[in-house]
Formats: structure tokens, sequence, C-alpha cells
């Protein structure tokens, strides 16, 4: 190892100790840490496609924990495999697949989703059908009190036939009027050798379900905010490197030329601040195509000017040092004491404005996602809440789908803020406390 | 340099900054993706727009000249504040438009944020005067908290809560629609009620930051030679201070507030539309959603040139208040 | 009655990484229009003297033990109000280090000045102002100076006018740290030149502070030399620097480069300054003195009188 990365490490020491005495920065810490473990740990936690896997449940469905028992849960039958036919006469055959569901609670449940599979050859089946021999399928619910009520009743027009309560509104609250054991009649009639029937499913959407329940199209919310999580730590964290590098060389350069140059390059980035960042945005996400790269850059290009001015006034103080002038003496050339000398002296502000430009980028990106101008094809944490300002989320009364994502994009930002802040305490001398 | 040299000088800034930001905007709104024509022709393209119309809107928009006349145009426009007409209401000029919900945007962020100043600055000047106790601590605490929270969620949640479920406050708009024309006192305390839950969220996410920004200043004055020597003197705290170290704290303190006036727009866009407050936020919103381009435009130009105006306030004032560019060497 | 009487006091800074023990164990006296020259390394102490003096030991510290006595009264039996009213600015006036910034940038020159007239003796703004006027005309300033703001003085000026500012309710006794230190060497003369003009035609008592010896012996009738904290020695000016006993004064003495005279080699004191939160046992300075023996890493020397009034806190006096 050489001196030079022992010297490192020891440094380093030294700052672990010295940031292990804030207490503010450790909690930040800590929950920096968690939210990367989610963001990593996405595909095992989190199994479901938070944009595309629609319908686990019920839409507006509780999380699972805080709803009483006598929310309706999912439940999940199956008929076995290749029942067999209770009649054939020549080449048709009957199934009849009777089903017992134990349904407990006095609500209905969401939906009811049906599925039958078939297995048929298309070209034997396109000949009967044109003989007029078409595959039918009947579906009875027998109720509790022994009431039978007759739901669907069509021709079959494809392997896969599917019966969604979904489809007729108030369908779902005549069928179930009580808790008890209900029994579930399907019966599929067809023609052909190759006809067969392979499986029924039923399926049953509670209202009640994950760790953080669904959104207005049944997909689970916990699974948003957890792949959300590495959409917003990419560009918090993308952003806010982009920005700082961009400042900081922008400062160094701009107070190491001085004079004219120095003056113009600081009345552009003066210019700059003035243009407010999310109407900029707003106005570009207009017109091209949002995505997140996008943003990162156009944040990234927003945000660098309070580093530079930082950066700039300090090269200007540090120019005037002696030993600066020793280095030229020493045969030092203007690159080189523009990367030795002074830019080292930079990097304990650039490092705590790091932390804390990532919340400025988080925040405006989520009030971006959150207008709807937001990448479509991810999920971040405003787009959650675009979509539950959109539907009116908060007059169903959904409050694990509005609450979450903004106390996520809190803490994530709190503990930048806080980890940004202690690196300050630590690397800024005027800040630190006796 | 002496302070008339000053405020020419930030008068120059300003002036340059309005023309960047007209040049910048004409580039975003009208060079970008697509032929001139195609960009007008998708303008229009919701629209029953007859040929004659569409001429019309051409000449209007200078389509039908050469680029740079184009350019030279819209800039003489833009500095008369004249930026065309509403595609919705085709009579209706675009500076209209925007003064009718100017006023309630204004009304409903300039609220927030004299509250939020007035706060944050007791606050904070309550702080640095007692460094390191718990209030000190505590109030710090609030700014690097509150800075994390997006004001706009908050007030989803206090709509929630304090709207939906406790049915204390109104749900959306910025009056309700059945005052009594003429009844002042109703329209007041109706706008009054309004106006509570969006304020609300927007002080309780911004007074902390103020608060420490304001005293982390005075703190750093407080080191200051001058504040040991006043306390040598054998002047009563509250004279060192009030007077000497607020004092002295005023130019960057009063550069923030003339600052923290110019960023209302941005917070404006998302609070409105949370609260469908009919401000300019939620006019940008609805200039989205129909591509109203002249109006966006408009807007955009309009909050920059209000922005500017904040920041030149701010370095004026500044330059009022510190006696070496007031008086100059 | 002596005008000033500090007897043992410690003053120490109770910081999260350890007590600092700035000043341990310092007593002098002064009478009226006597000058007390504090000399010492940086960090000795000698600023943080100052301030207990005053009563103005910034947090984390306090004054632990001790008593300062002036003008009969026992300062540190005061509350800090009682402090604030009757002792700051009235008994004793402090000029600071580096004066340029001691001045308030947004208030004029006469408002500063007459502040404490205002403030202590009831004065009107008017009358403060004018009783300002002749104070500058006392440090040889221009009078119309009051109504300028201190960014338009020169170094030079600003100084001359803390001066005029600590001396404007008439304290018997004022204190200089480094009171020339960021001056050039012209107008370090110059100012000194005043103090001593000011000393004699008002009898002042002055504590002067500084690590620059020479500017020690324009000035002073008596010095302290102080290290770590504690007093090495204590004397009149001229038995100190024309017969310096303790190994710290002779090698703090043989450091002056000198114009005149014989070219000898300049003594450098090799190590550095302890650390005062656990400083060396027994003599704290003698892990850098040239003549240590093994008592001095074990005791701590005592004060001996080795010539009448002439204090030396060293072993090698205190065989006997």
């Amino acid at each position: 190892m050489s001196v030079k990365t022992k010297i490192l490490l020891m440094k380093l020491k030294d700052f672990w100790f010295e940031y292990k005495r804030s207490k503010s920065g450790l909690i930040g810490l800590g929950i920096l840490i968690f939210f990367v473990s989610l963001a990593l740990a996405a595909p095992l936690i989190a199994p479901y496609d938070p944009l595309r896997d629609t319908y686990l449940a019920g839409a507006y469905a509780l999380p699972a924990w805080a709803a009483p028992p006598s929310v309706p849960r999912n439940m999940h039958l199956e008929s076995p495999s290749y029942p067999k036919p209770i009649r054939i006469v020549g080449d048709y055959k009957e199934w009849n697949v009777k089903m017992l569901l134990d349904y407990p609670c006095k609500e209905p449940p969401a939906r009811m989703i049906i599925q039958i599979t078939l297995e048929y050859d298309d070209e034997e089946l396109k000949s009967f059908t044109s003989k007029g021999y078409m595959p039918w399928y009947s579906i009875v619910v027998v109720k509790p009190d022994k009431k039978e009520m007759e739901v669907a009743k069509a021709f079959i027009e494809t392997k896969a036939v599917r019966f969604d309560t979904g489809l007729k509104t108030g369908l779902v609250e005549k069928i179930f009027t009580m808790p008890g054991t209900y029994k579930i009649l399907v019966k599929v009639g067809g023609y052909g050798l190759t006809f067969k029937l392979v499986k029924v499913t039923v399926d049953i959407k509670g209202k009640a379900w994950g760790i953080l329940g669904t959104d207005w199209q049944g997909r689970d919310v916990w699974s948003q905010l957890v792949w959300g999580t590495r959409t917003a730590l990419i560009i918090g964290i993308l952003a806010s490197v982009l920005g700082v590098s961009i400042g900081i060389l922008y400062g160094l350069i701009s107070g190491f030329l001085g004079g004219k140059v120095d003056e113009v390059m600081m009345r552009l980035a003066d210019v700059l601040i003035a243009i407010p960042k999310l109407p900029l945005l707003i106005a570009l996400a207009v017109i091209l195509e949002p995505n997140i790269w996008l943003v990162i850059v156009l944040l990234g290009f927003l945000g660098w000017m309070g580093i530079a001015k930082v950066a700039r006034s300090m090269t200007l103080q540090i120019k005037t040092m002696q030993y600066i002038e020793a280095a030229y003496a020493a045969g030092a050339s203007n690159a080189r004491v523009m990367i030795r000398h002074i830019l080292p002296q930079l990097m304990p502000y650039a490092y705590a404005n790091l932390a804390l430009s990532v919340p400025d980028a988080i925040l405006v990106e989520a009030g971006l996602s959150f207008l709807g101008l937001g990448d479509p094809r991810r999920i971040t944490w405003g787009k959650m809440l675009h979509e539950a300002q959109a539907t009116a989320a908060l007059s169903q009364g959904a409050w694990w789908w509005v609450i979450p994502p903004g106390l996520a994009i809190a803490f994530l930002s709190m503990s930048f803020v806080l980890i940004g802040h202690a690196i300050d305490e630590i690397l800024n001398p005027r800040l630190r406390k006796l | 340099m002496g302070f008339k040299e000053y405020v020419l000088r930030k008068t120059i800034y300003a002036i340059i900054t309005v023309i960047a930001i007209i040049i910048l905007n004409y580039f975003i709104f009208l060079v970008l993706p697509g032929n001139p024509v195609h960009l007008l022709v998708q303008m229009t393209a919701g629209y029953k727009v007859n040929p004659e119309q569409l001429e019309y809107l051409k000449k209007l928009y200078g389509i039908d000249q050469p680029p740079l006349q184009r350019f030279i145009n819209y800039f003489l426009h833009a500095i008369r504040f004249d930026f065309g007409y509403d595609l919705l209401f085709e009579q209706k000029p675009v500076i209209n438009v925007i003064l009718e919900r100017l006023p309630n945007t204004i009304l409903l962020l300039g609220t927030a944020t004299i509250i939020t100043i007035i706060l944050g600055i007791s606050l904070g000047v309550k702080a640095a005067s007692r460094p390191g106790t718990k209030f000190d601590s505590a109030v710090v605490f609030s700014g690097l908290i509150g800075y994390s929270f997006a004001s706009w969620w908050v007030g989803m949640v206090l709509l929630y809560f304090l709207g939906y479920m406790l049915r204390l406050f109104p749900l959306r708009g910025t009056v309700s629609p059945d005052i009594p024309p003429g009844d002042v006192v109703a329209y007041i305390k109706d706008l009054l009620w309004h106006m509570t839950l969006p304020v609300t969220s927007l002080v309780i996410v911004s007074f902390g930051g103020y608060a420490l920004v304001v005293r982390n200043i005075l703190v750093d004055i407080l080191t200051e030679d001058f504040i040991i020597t006043a306390r040598a003197k054998g002047l009563p705290e509250r004279i060192v201070l009030f007077r000497h170290a607020l004092k002295a704290a005023a130019p960057p303190i009063i550069t923030m507030v003339a600052l923290s006036f110019a960023f209302i727009f941005t917070g404006a866009i998302l609070t409105e539309s949370v609260f469908a407050w009919e401000g300019m936020g939620t006019l940008i919103w609805q200039s989205i959603q129909y591509r109203n381009y002249p109006v966006l435009s408009g807007v955009f130009t309009i909050v920059a040139y209000l922005v500017v105006l904040a920041f030149y306030i701010a370095d004026f004032l500044y330059g009022v208040l510190d006696p070496r560019i007031r008086v100059g060497r | 009655m002596p005008l000033l009487e500090v007897e043992n006091v410690r003053t120490y800074f109770y910081t999260t990484r350890g007590i600092v023990k700035a000043v341990d164990g310092v007593s002098f006296t002064l009478e009226k229009g006597e000058v007390l020259g504090i000399a010492g390394e940086s960090g000795c102490g000698k600023s943080t003297l100052a301030y207990s003096i005053m009563k103005m030991v910034p947090a984390p510290g306090r004054i632990v033990d001790g008593r300062v006595i002036i003008e009969g009264i026992d300062v540190t039996k005061l509350s800090d109000e009682e402090v604030r009213k009757t002792i700051r600015w009235r008994k004793i006036a402090m000029v600071f280090q580096g004066a340029m910034n001691a001045l308030n940038p947004v208030y004029t020159v006469g408002y500063q000045l007459a502040e404490p007239l205002i403030i202590h003796q009831g004065l009107t703004k008017k009358e403060a102002i004018e009783v300002a006027k002749k104070y500058l005309e006392l440090v040889g300033l221009n009078p119309e100076l009051v109504y300028r703001y201190p960014h338009e003085l020169s170094g030079g000026m600003k100084q001359r006018t803390v001066i005029a500012m600590a001396l404007i309710l008439n304290p018997p006794l004022l204190i200089a740290d480094e009171p020339t230190t960021a001056l050039d060497v012209v107008v370090q003369a110059q100012i000194l030149n005043l103090m001593k003009k000011l000393q004699k035609q008002l009898n002042l008592s002055i504590i002067l502070i500084t690590h620059d010896l020479s500017v020690i012996a324009e000035l002073a009738n008596k010095v302290m030399v102080m290290y770590a904290g504690k007093v090495m020695e204590y004397g009149p000016a001229e038995a100190v620097y024309l017969n310096p006993q303790h190994p710290y004064t002779k090698a703090l003495l043989g450091s002056i480069p000198r114009l005149h005279g014989d070219v000898e080699k300049l003594t450098f004191i090799p190590g550095v300054p302890p650390d005062l939160r656990n400083p060396p046992p027994g003599c704290r300075f003698h892990p850098r003195c040239s003549y240590v023996m093994d008592v001095c890493k074990k005791e701590e020397p005592p004060l001996i009188e080795i010539e009448p009034n002439h204090y030396v806190a060293c072993h090698l006096f205190a065989k006997r």
C-alpha cells in the first residue's frame, strides 16, 4: 500500500470518527442505507410489476394489516386438471365442475374472476362450428341459502375463457349477499376429439391486500414504492453529481482566470439562477418527450450555480496564497496548479453540496411527475401521487396510496439533508461546535 | 465604486437577463421540434379551424415571415407584454388571461411567504440568541426536516384529514360559488377559509428553513469582533443582538426575503394543483393539457420577469442597507 | 491599594474533547499609572486572561478559581448584570486584536464612539457626538470623522478610533490585546507613540498583551511572561529584559533580531506549545527546555522571588 493510500485511509478513518459524533448524521445514514437496500432488493421483495400487474386484488384495496377480518381477502380455487366429462355423446362431451367456496365475509368481494382453460385443435373446432355446433359454457352460483343464480351462459370463442364480474357494475354484489359456502357450478360442452377441459380456476379479488394495498387499477402499491426508490435514487444522485461537477469546474475556472472572463462567467451564472426551475422543466417536458435522462441532465444544468459561486470565491482567495506562487516558481503549469493545489481544497464544500442538492432534485422531479410530466415508462413516487390525485384517491379514502410515497420522498430527502449537514459541520470549520 | 455605479450595474444586468429570457423563451416555444407551421397545425389540431382562421393565426404569429423578422416581432411584442391570443378563447389576449389569475396566486403565496418570513425571522433570532440550547437544536432540526417535505404533498394530507375526513375545510377552489355578490365580508371570510389549508401547507414546510438560515447568519455575525467589542462596552445583550447583530445581518436577510418572493411561482404550480386554486399554477396546468402554447409562453415569460424583478429589488435593497456599498469608496 | 489585583485566577474551557486549562493560576498586581506587559506565544493564555479580567470568557469557558479585584471591587463575585453596568468600559476597557473588525460596518464611527456615553451616562445623542469628536482629536484624528463609516478609514485610523472608543468613559484601566500586530511597522510606531502619550496624559494603567517583546519594551513598567497558562517570569521591565532568569524568557529575548550590536545566532525554541487539555506534568516548559532536570518533569516549580519584585518559576532557582 502506497503512502498516499495510507494517508487517504487515515483521513477517512478520522472523518468517520468525527461523523459518528453526529447523531443526526448517523440517523440520515441509516435511513439512506434502508432505502438503498430497498432499491437493491426490489426484485426479491416486490415481485410484482408496478405498472403492468393489474388487479392483483380489488381496486383501492386496503393494506392487509390495516383491514379488520371482516374485509374480504383474495381467495383462489382450482379444479383438478383434466376432469372427466360427465357425459359423452359421440363427439360431444360435457363437463360439470363443482367448486366449493367458503366465503366468510358479510361484505362482497371486489371481483370474481373465473377462468376456464381448454384445449382443442383449431381446425377441428372450425369444422364443427361451421356446422353450427358451437362449444358453450355456463356458470351457476348456488348461494348459501340454496338460491341459485345463473351468472353466465355463452358460447366459447377462445381457449382461455374469462368471466369477470368487473365488467358489469353491481354484479358481484348481487352474487355475494351473505357469508357461507357457495357452490360454483361450471358447465362446459364442446365437440371434437381434441376438445378438452383443462382446468377451471376461481379467483376472488378481495378488498385487502399486501403491505400497502392497491391503487385504482389493483396494482401493488408496495411494489410501486420499492421500484420507485430506484428511480428516486438514480435521479437524485446523478443530477446532484452532474450539477456539483459542473459547478466546481465552472467556479474553479472562473476564479482562476479572473478579470473580465470571471465577470462574464459570473453574470451568466446570475442570469441562469433567475430562471425558475420547475416552469422551465414543465415547458420542456411539454414539448419534448419526457424521460428520466433528460430530467437528470436538465436538473444538473440548472443546479450548479450555488456551488460554482462558492468554488469561485474560494479559488480567488487561494489564488493569492504564497504557495501558489511557489508552485509556479517550481515550474508548475496552470493546469497543474488548478488540479493539484486548488481543487483539493474545494472538495470539502463539494461533498456537503453533493448531499444537500439531492433532495432538491428529488423534489423537483417528484413535482414534475406529479403534474403528469414524468417518464411514462418508469414508476416514480411523484407519479404515484399524480395518479392518486387524478383518480381522486383521497375521496375514496385510499390513504395508503397517498401517504407512503410522500413520506418516502420526505425521508429519503431528509436522509440526504442530515448527511449533508453532518458533512458540512465536519468539513466547514466555521460551523464547528466546541 | 459608488452607489450610483452599483445601481447602474444591477440595472444593466436585469435588462440583459430579461433579454436573455425572451430569447430563451422564443427558442423553446417556437423553434424546437418541427416546422413552425407544423407546430401551428398541431396547436390548432383539436379545434375546428377554417382556412381563414388558419391564415389569420399564421399572420398573427408571423409564420409567413422570414426567421429574423419573426424573432424581432416576437421580441417587440414580448417587451410590451403582448403574447398573442389564447387558443381557447380566441379573442382574449394572453396577457388578460394571465392577469385574471395572477392576483390569486400572489394572494395565496404572498400570504404564505409573509407568514413564513415573520415566523422564520423571529424563531431564527431567538435561536441565535441561545445557541446550543434545546430550542436552538429544535429550530435547526425543523429547518432541515421541513426542507425535505414536499409542501404540496403536505397539502394533500391536510386536505384529506381536515377537509375530507373532518370536513373542516373546503376541498377545492378559491371561493365558494354561492357567495352573494356584493357581500364583501362574506366573500373575504370565504376566501380566507379556502386559503387556510394551502397557506398552512406552504408555511409548515418553509418556516424551518428560513429560521435556520437566519439563525446561521446571526450566529456567524455574533462571532465577529465588533460584537465582542459591543459586549465589552457593557451594552445590554438586547442591544447587542438587535442593534448590532441584526442590523449587520440585515443585508443578507433582506436579500433572502426578496429572493423568496422570487421563487413564489415555482411553489405555486404544485400547491395550486392540489387545492384547485384558480391561480397561475392551475393556468399552467390547464394550458399544458390543452397545449395552449401562447398562454404557456406568456406565463413563463411573466414569471421569469417577476423573478428578475425580485432579484433586482433584492440587490437594490442590499446596496441601500450596506453602507460599504451605499457610501462607497 | 493597587488598582488591580489578580489572585490565582484559573480559567478552564469545558469542551467536548476535554477540559482546556487556558489560564491555570495567574497572579499579579497593577498600580495606578503602571503599564504591565504580558508576553508569550500564541495560545499561552494571555488573551483568555484579559477576558477573565473583564469577566467575558466565552462559552464553554469559565473562571473556576481566583479573584479579580479592581478598585477594591471583586469582579468575580458580581453578577453578569452588575459587571455589565459597573465594570465594563467604565473601569476596564479593551482594545481587541485586529481592531479593523472591532467596528461595526453598518454604523458610523461617531455613533459607535457615542454609544457607551448614551447607554452608561445617559447623554443625548448630540452631546455624545460632541464628546466623541473631542476624543478623536485626543488620538490625533480629524473630529469630522464622526460622520464616516469604518470602511472609509485606513487601518491606522481605525486603530486610533478604537483606542479613542476605549477611552471614552475615562476608565482607569485599559487592556490592549495585540494592538499593533495587524499594522505595518510605520503605523505601529505611530500607535505606540500615541499610547505612550495617552498614558502620560491620562495617567492610564495599561495591560499590554503581545507576543512581540519589542513592543513591550517601549511601554511597560512591569513584564509578565506566560507559557501554557502559567506565569514563568514576572518583574520590573528592566530587570526582566536586562537580567532574564527563566530559560523561556532568555530564549524569547534571544530570538529577537537586532539591527545593531553584534550579529549573534538567533535562538529558536524547539518543539511546540503543549496541548492544554493534557499539559506536561511538572513544569510545563520542560519538554522544550535546554536546562531540564529530573525534578522539572515531576514537580511544578513555585514562583520564587530572586530579586526584589522579580519572580521566576523555575527549579533552577528553587534549590534552596
